[in-house]
């Protein structure tokens, strides 16, 4: 065997500068469209909250909390858009930046986690824009207890990153499967207490609605922000063990598919 | 460095799986320029993807010693919507090259200049590969992997490209998958053949040609036996 000198070898980027370099990537490439597809960006969940504001206008709804109804309907909307947006990138990451594999150490679990902080990042922008917009033109006192609305966007976005993980991987294997989830996942607009509470539910509802993890996060927003409001559904370890359950089961499958060369996607 | 330790590789297609490499153990060198015979469609993309730690075998290990590099010329990472320069900072980024170190090689070596401000998408086929292939050498290794591509461009770039990959293997070792036998005795010292997932020694490549050959036709036979056998019964 030759002699070799290990401090000749170029040393690989270290892993921050991998993931920092990922986000700026993604974040460079995600709106195509330029200024207005970032823009897009905040439009979508505040065309939201305008739609369903109007319907509750004309259905002579008024919010079961005493606050705005703009406000009321924030605190729904928000971690619903969180949970499906990432969600969303979280299944497109690995197909759209495959190839990115290529540039080994840069591996899938890198290309979820720059993705997932992403979206993080984002939301907060997004969710205080919109919040202190709210707050400026239709009134509303500032959340009574922050780390409680803190804690419900970020159970929000941990569904996202581990449900969201799930699906990802679910897409490599199978495109029915990646197909047919965003369709399962419509009715989550109606059934998570987006524009009603749990407390106008009947008891038989609330028994079902109990395991949809978003419903707890959305009401755990509302804990937060309004004073005392509290909710039947807003346990905290449910959402995290099922963001967490699915994570361990994304690996799993993950695991399966890579192992059994079963990737929809070639490399 | 690379050692390959009793590896193996499978393809699942819609009709089962097939053997790529069964079984192979091989030394490469870290001053060496292997070249590796190959017939189309036998798994040099996939080999050459186990041997850059890209794909992980489904059996042995890969052993890699120092910095190995992806595909010469792999331009899959290369967003349409980014310009040259954006692709060439965040790719170097993630590989731990010095960005503004890689822009001013690519400016130099592929005379891209102007068009590194260009989205990607605009760029003609011939200057994005000229940019795939001079980022790629614009990272200094210590093995690396050519998938085919070993140059590009016309005659005079081809030139210019064999010399910057020489300059680059004063120091590195080399392992080339092609099914060009010319192309492999230009650029390699010591030969193997893929052949029937085997990694085999070739001291000859007519020799190793001939013996690709003579397989592609058995395996049709069987093909063939195998298909009039489920026509007739």
């Amino acid at each position: 065997m030759e002699p070799t000198d290990p401090s000749t070898f170029t040393p690989d980027a270290p892993f921050f500068q991998r993931i920092g370099a990922l986000i700026r990537r993604e974040r460079a490439t995600r709106f195509s469209g330029g200024a207005i597809g970032y823009l897009w960006a905040y439009l979508t969940p505040v065309a939201f909250i305008a739609l369903i504001v109007v319907s509750f206008r004309i259905l002579g709804r008024v919010p079961p909390i005493y606050v705005s109804t703009e406000l009321f309907v924030a605190t729904g909307i928000l971690p619903y858009v969180l949970f499906r947006q990432t969600l969303g990138s979280m299944a497109r990451t690995v197909i759209a930046n495959r190839y990115l594999l290529y540039f080994v150490p840069v591996n899938v679990t890198e290309l979820f986690l720059a993705t997932a902080i992403l979206e993080l990042l984002n939301t907060i922008v997004t969710v205080v824009l919109i919040f202190a917009l709210i707050m400026i033109f239709s009134g509303g006192s500032a959340p009574f207890n922050i780390l409680g609305v803190i804690n419900g966007f970020f159970m929000a976005w941990a569904i996202g990153v581990g449900f969201g993980r799930f699906v990802a991987v679910l897409g490599q294997w199978s495109d029915t499967l990646a197909r047919s989830v965003p369709l399962a996942l419509r009715p989550m607009f109606w059934i998570s207490g987006i524009f009603y509470t749990a407390t106008e539910l009947p008891n038989s509802a609330i028994q079902i609605l109990w395991y949809n993890p978003l419903f707890h996060a959305i009401e755990l927003v509302r804990e937060g922000f309004f004073l005392g409001y509290e909710s039947q559904i807003s346990s905290a370890w449910y959402p995290a063990s099922f963001a967490l359950v699915f994570y361990l089961l994304s690996l799993v499958l993950e695991r399966y598919v890579v192992d059994t060369r079963r990737a929809r996607h070639r490399l | 460095m690379i050692v390959l330790d009793n590896v193996s590789r499978i393809q699942r297609t819609d009709s089962g799986t097939i053997p790529l490499l069964t079984e192979a153990s091989e030394y490469f060198g870290r001053h060496e320029r292997v070249g590796i015979l190959a017939a189309p469609g036998t798994g040099k993309s996939s080999v050459a993807r186990l041997l850059s730690g890209i794909e992980k075998p489904d059996s042995g290990h890969v052993y890699r010693e120092g910095k190995t590099s992806w595909p010469i010329g792999f331009a899959g990472g290369f967003h349409p919507e980014l310009t040259g320069a954006q692709n060439i900072r965040f790719l170097s980024e993630l590989v731990g090259q010095d960005p503004l170190e890689a822009i001013a090689f690519c400016t130099e070596f592929a005379d891209l200049g102007d068009s590194l401000s260009k989205k990607n998408k605009t760029f003609s086929s011939v200057e994005r590969a000229m940019l795939a292939y001079s980022f790629s050498l614009s990272v200094p290794c210590d093995m690396y992997i050519a998938d085919e591509v070993i140059g590009v461009g016309d005659t005079d770039m081809r030139l210019r490209c064999s010399a910057i990959l020489d300059q680059r293997l004063e120091n590195a070792g080399l392992i080339f998958l092609s099914k060009n036998p010319a192309q492999l005795q230009k650029h390699c010292s010591r030969f193997l053949l893929l052949i029937e997932s085997k990694l085999v020694p070739c001291y000859d490549l007519n020799e190793g040609v001939e013996a690709l050959m003579a397989s592609n036709e058995r395996a049709q036979l069987t093909q063939s036996n195998s298909a009039s056998k489920r026509g007739t019964s």
